[in-house]
């Protein structure tokens, strides 16, 4: 056990390591001078290179992602003397338009992206698991066709779309919701809930969706297993025989999917935070696709994957646990 | 009031067209005592008292609180609250007059007999928001470290002080400029490198502001502004928000601003559909609340407001401060010959750009290069659209259908977009050919700001808050300024006659005689045609319904003077 | 007794399959595609037809004083204009869903092409090869795979200039897709080398190559078949995320994405103009959904009976 954490620690160090160079060679290569952005409209060729010198933008490229990555882990700064700019550890980049430490950006948009993410996140994995289980079930009835056929609509339906058509009925046409605004949770609950009950449902039908097919598929499979075939024989009920024996392994691979899921949400919804305004990781990196803030895009790119990589050890990790065949090695 | 707003949108379009753009007289009097335009908006939103915060919805953080640095109309708006200058304008809103009157100083300035000599005398009791007293030294300060590299990307038209053009800057040459003199506390005298009749609005500019002289780093001010005027900074949390609150030192004797409330709050980073929505709902402390004057209402959200009369109430129709234009690349062979430009003068409609933009509301046609509020100015149209005529006059120059294929550089912003294609089409009309060459927004200024970069066609915008000649067709038509990076002159028109004008008329100094002349040379540069003006936009900008005082101000480059704002009732 | 159970199996599995086939979501998917293949493919003629191209504007359709809103209800609908006009330019928006049905297929469809190749040819190199290749290749999925792939699209593409746009987009969306589909080939490629009639031909003598090309992939053919169906939607909706939010084909290019962009302010005055698009979007991607898991459950029958 203590080897295999130790390799799986290993091999997504080197991962990580392998994302971090990945995402800065990308923006290496495809940045376009953020000198242009600091200097305006007035610019000359030399103050262009005066600009590019004191950032580091002409030394080589190892220096380059050596100082980015070193910055990471014991911070950085950008040009010398009175006028340097002083990154603190960890630094993920610096905003030049913006004049901000990335990670100060994304930290500060993190609790909005977080409360979509986790409010989505308790609505689908209620819903889509529930109507997968009961579906699975009752497999080739009225419930199961149509609930399967809700959940293609779903994920067919585009994110955006829903957004629009919700907002469009819910606030425009039936005035049971007003305009999402957001407020903190402490100032003003009931709008805070008002503001969030769209991005939530928008967010969770995808999601459920998908986790319902999944859910159904699993849990039909196991169902069909001999060892519960032979609890059922034995003379189980029903009911005991789908919680105890079926739905667990069942749930693992979702449980496994979550991890992954939830992580990349932490991206940001990207799409679903733009559409309703909500001020978020992703729409941070709308907006700075917008205003092509380099520094920006990077920072939550990598961050990004990062929460990812990570996701996946803890997932690695915390499989044997989850799985009784597994962990007892019989499979 | 949803209800309310029901019933008129089934009225419809006859209600909504009957107070949109009636030809009828100026103002009219409504019953909740707002006084309207002839475009159905409200002239004041009404009267303002003292106290109270008001909030200002933004979806772009200001771009420099350091006064060296911040040049566009929201910023220039945000630095009269919170420092002050040698001049300012005073502007009335129902006479639309615009005249300059002493801030920190006394009045406009004293000049000598060629207008190359400007003496101003500072008022009494003028102090920082620390009590220090303001001195005329400071004010010198204040130009001189705005004309460090590292700080200069502000406005610069004080660069006509005797020596500032080559002036390091007062960190890297603290000895200063001898062309500014303060023989006393109370007087600051400016010596120019050549004349200037109008040097009262340079006075006006940001980097007139004083500074403890010595004592400010070069970095300070952007994060940490010295106040000087009614309001100082109490926070400052970067792309979220700007607290404001009373600089108690403030004498309210020396100055003609009413600074009714006692704070404002800006805040930035919201959605611009959310601030639309927000502002047209007013819920809540939204109604003491108004939209900045970077988020001007969208098109898509016009018709709920023009539908809805108590809307209308609060909404404010900014004068315009910039021409859109496009520029046509005179150095072109094909565009070389007058007659071409002329007639794609003609070809041009520009009421489909206006369109294009959102609609009569939001933006008017312009044939003029000098804006509307700009004293003595001319107003014709030498080139009414008519498509018969520019076809005639393509032949006459040779050019039959088909022959021509032009570029327009677009910046790759939708607005924009929808114009350029609006442009693309009306030339078709014709027999041009346009491509449009789309630009990405961030380096769409250096491609046509750069004549080995630039293509034949450029659409861009040209605005100033100083309502002269100088400012408006200097940069853009003047041979002697086109350079070879960052040039302002996209149509790199070199007339020796026209330069010749532009020299002349500097020399005058007389204020009201120059701004004549300017008026005329505006039409004469448009006989060359070197460029389509295209149109002007006039931005909406919603206020909540408890939002006094806010009027259009030629003052503020057209938007609601933020310095003029007040609550009409305070809650308890 | 075994073999007529077998036949009977089989002719059993036949009826099915064909019942299946015949179910109305499944007709319904298939003559909806059909008619968005034939309206991408005769897009011009259509357009011709109908009077109107994908960037004229038409001013006398929309009202400048309220902002530009189309006349008329429905976003501006009417015989000249079918589906309605667009706010601000009045641009025809049946003209714009046909012209933007060209780009979506044309694109969806190349990404999906060009993911299979790569991800057959990366699959059957890993699962077949065996070894140190299989490392290398797998790692390399995995990595991949770790990636958000869509903040990395949107910042590769919002940085390239503006060139020819279809082909990056397929680029793009080739590079982050082909390592499902490896996946899966990877694994089906392993389990077909150990089988019978391979080892077989490995003793003959025949090349490895002859190997892959003769016994392999053809036992693979179902399953990339249904892959590259099943990828298609997802490259439908992923060209349409990335258009909706401006990094995908630019402007004026009509794609059915951007225009839902486009509406994204008039949802509130002008809902068809999102609505049209949207649903054209969502039945495309639902029909092509259908196709793939019928083929799925029809090439899952298949093996059953072998």
């Amino acid at each position: 056990m203590i080897s295999y954490t130790a390799r799986r620690l290993a091999s997504a160090a080197g991962v990580l390591f392998a994302v971090v160079l990945f995402t800065f060679v990308v923006f290496f290569v495809l940045t376009p001078d953020p000198a242009l952005s600091i200097c305006g409209q007035t610019c000359t060729p030399e103050r262009i290179l005066d600009i590019r010198t004191r950032l580091g933008l002409e030394d080589p490229f190892f220096v380059q992602f050596w100082t980015f990555l070193s910055g990471i882990f014991v911070g950085r700064s950008y040009g010398e003397g009175a006028t340097a700019i002083v990154c603190n550890a960890p630094c993920f980049g610096y905003s030049f338009q913006t004049r901000q430490p990335v990670l100060d950006m994304i930290t500060d948009r993190l609790p909005v992206t977080l409360t979509v993410a986790i409010g989505a996140a308790i609505l689908w994995l209620i819903v889509g698991i529930a109507a997968g289980v009961v579906s699975a079930v009752r497999a080739g009835s009225w419930w199961d066709r149509a609930s399967m056929g809700l959940a293609l609509g779903g994920i067919a339906l585009p994110n955006y779309f829903v957004a629009l058509i919700l907002q469009w009925v819910l606030v425009v046409k039936l005035e049971i919701l007003p305009f999402p605004i957001v407020v903190p949770f402490t100032e003003d609950p009931v709008r805070w809930f008002q503001a969030y009950l769209m991005p939530w449902i928008v967010l969770a039908l995808m999601y459920a969706a998908m986790y319902a097919r999944m859910t159904r598929a699993n849990v039909l499979e196991t169902l069909s297993e001999d060892y519960v075939r032979t609890a059922r024989a034995k003379g189980l009920p029903e009911g005991q025989l789908i919680v105890k024996h079926a739905l667990r392994p069942a749930l693992t691979p979702v449980a496994t999917l979550f991890g992954m899921d939830f992580a990349a949400l932490l991206g940001g919804a990207l799409i679903t935070e733009t559409v309703f305004g909500l001020n978020g990781v992703g729409k941070l990196a709308y907006d700075a696709i917008g205003t092509n803030d380099q520094p920006v895009i990077m920072g939550v790119a990598l961050l990004a994957g990062i929460a990812v990589v990570l996701m996946n050890i803890v997932v690695d990790l915390i499989y044997p646990l989850l799985d009784p065949r597994m962990r007892k090695g019989t499979h | 009031m949803a209800q309310h707003r029901k019933i008129l949108a089934a009225t419809g379009m006859t209600l909504v067209a009957a107070l949109a753009l009636s030809a009828c007289s100026a103002s009219s009097e409504s019953d909740d005592e707002v006084t309207t335009t002839e475009s159905g908006f409200a002239l004041n939103t009404g009267e303002a008292t003292e106290g109270g915060i008001v909030e200002v919805l933004g979806s772009v953080d200001v771009s420099h609180l350091d006064p060296a640095m911040g040049n566009d109309g929201n910023v220039n708006n945000i630095y009269r609250l919170i420092y002050r200058q040698l001049t300012d304008y005073s502007f009335d809103e129902e006479t639309g007059e615009l005249e300059i009157v002493g801030d920190l100083a006394t009045g406009p300035g004293t000049p000598n007999e060629d207008s190359t000599v400007w003496t101003y005398e500072l008022k009494d009791n003028l102090r920082y928001e620390d009590g220090t007293e303001i001195t005329a030294g400071d004010i010198k300060y204040g130009i001189e470290r705005s004309l460090d590299p590292a700080l200069a990307i502000g406005s610069d038209y004080h660069e006509i002080i005797k020596g500032a053009a080559e002036y390091a800057g007062a960190y890297a040459a603290p000895e200063g400029l001898d062309s500014i003199e303060t023989p006393d506390d109370k007087t600051i005298i400016f010596t120019l490198e050549k004349p200037l009749a109008g040097f009262d609005s340079v006075a006006a500019t940001p980097p007139f502001t004083p500074f403890p002289a010595g004592e400010v780093a070069v970095d300070q001010l952007d994060d940490a502004p010295i106040a000087s005027g009614a309001y100082k900074v109490e926070e400052y949390a970067r792309g979220e928000a700007l607290t404001l609150v009373r600089n108690t030192e403030w004498d309210p004797e020396s100055d003609d601003k009413p600074a009714y409330p006692d704070g404002f709050e800006f805040v930035f980073g919201l959605d611009p559909n959310t601030v639309a929505q927000r502002m047209i709902a007013g819920q809540g402390t939204d109604a003491n609340a108004v939209a900045s004057s970077t988020n001007g209402l969208p098109p898509a959200s016009l018709a709920q407001v023009t539908s809805d009369p108590d809307l209308q109430q609060r909404t404010i129709r900014a004068l315009p401060s910039c021409t859109m234009y496009m520029a046509m690349n005179t150095t072109n062979p094909m565009l070389a010959d007058v007659r071409v430009r002329q007639a794609i003068n003609l070809a041009v409609d520009k009421e489909s750009v206006v369109t294009a933009t959102g609609g009569p509301a939001m933006a008017e046609s312009a044939s003029t290069m000098l804006l509307p509020s700009v004293p003595e100015r001319q107003e014709y149209d030498l080139y009414p659209t008519d498509e018969a005529e520019a076809i005639a006059l393509l032949e006459e120059a040779g050019v039959g259908e088909g022959d021509l294929t032009l570029t327009l550089d677009v910046r790759a912003i939708p607005k924009w977009q929808a114009q350029a294609e609006s442009v693309q089409q009306s030339l078709a009309a014709v027999g041009i050919t346009v491509e449009l060459n789309v630009i990405d927004a961030a380096t769409y200024y250096e491609v046509i700001g750069t004549p080995a970069q630039q293509n034949d066609l450029a659409i861009t915008g040209w605005c100033s808050s100083w309502l002269s000649g100088y400012p408006l067709l200097t940069s853009l038509f003047d041979g002697n300024n086109i350079a070879e990076k960052g040039n302002s002159n996209i149509a790199q028109l070199n007339d020796e006659t026209i330069n010749q004008r532009f020299r002349d008329i500097e020399a005058i100094s007389d204020i009201t005689e120059q701004n004549v002349a300017y008026g005329e040379l505006d039409k004469e540069i448009m006989e060359l045609a070197p460029v389509v003006p295209l149109i002007r936009e006039t931005p909406i900008q919603v206020v909540g319904e408890n939002v006094g005082n806010a009027f259009a101000s030629a003052a503020r480059s057209g938007y609601i003077d933020y310095s003029q704002l007040g609550l009409k009732t305070i809650e308890e | 007794m075994a073999m007529n159970t077998q036949t009977l199996t089989k002719r059993l599995v036949r009826k099915r399959t064909t019942r299946q086939w015949r179910r109305p979501a499944v007709i319904a998917s298939v003559v909806f595609l059909a008619v968005v293949v034939l309206m991408a493919i005769f897009a011009p003629a259509l357009t011709a037809l109908s009077g109107s191209g994908p960037y004229e504007f038409h001013e006398d359709r929309i009202d400048p004083i309220r902002g530009g809103l189309p006349v008329g209800p429905l976003g501006g609908i009417s015989l000249e204009h079918w589906l309605g006009v667009e706010p601000l330019n009045g641009r025809d928006i049946f003209a714009r869903i046909v012209y933007g049905a060209r780009v979506s297929l044309t694109i969806a469809i190349s990404a999906a092409a060009a993911t299979t190749v790569l991800g057959v040819f990366f699959g059957v190199l890993a699962g077949y090869f065996g070894g140190i290749v299989d490392q290398i290749v797998s790692r390399v999925m995995d990595f991949l795979m770790a990636f958000p792939a869509l903040i990395f699209m949107i910042a590769i593409l919002s940085a390239l200039p503006q060139g020819n746009r279809p082909i990056l987009l397929i680029t793009v969306l080739a590079l982050f897709g082909w390592p499902s589909t490896a996946r899966v080939v990877r694994g089906q490629a392993m389990s077909v080398a150990r089988r019978e009639f391979v080892e077989a031909a490995r003793a003959s003598g025949a090349g490895r190559m002859t190997i892959v090309f003769r016994e392999v992939l053809p036992n693979l053919g179902g399953t990339i078949i249904v892959m590259a169906t099943l990828s298609i939607p997802t490259f439908v909706a992923t060209e349409a995320g990335l258009s909706f939010l401006g990094v995908g084909v630019q402007p004026p290019t009509a794609s059915w994405g951007q225009m839902i962009s486009s509406a994204v302010p008039w949802y509130a005055s002008d809902p068809m103009f999102f609505a049209i698009p949207g649903t054209f979007l969502t039945l495309t991607v639902l029909s092509f959904m259908v196709l793939g898991d019928t083929l799925q459950s029809a090439l899952q029958r298949r093996s059953v009976t072998v």
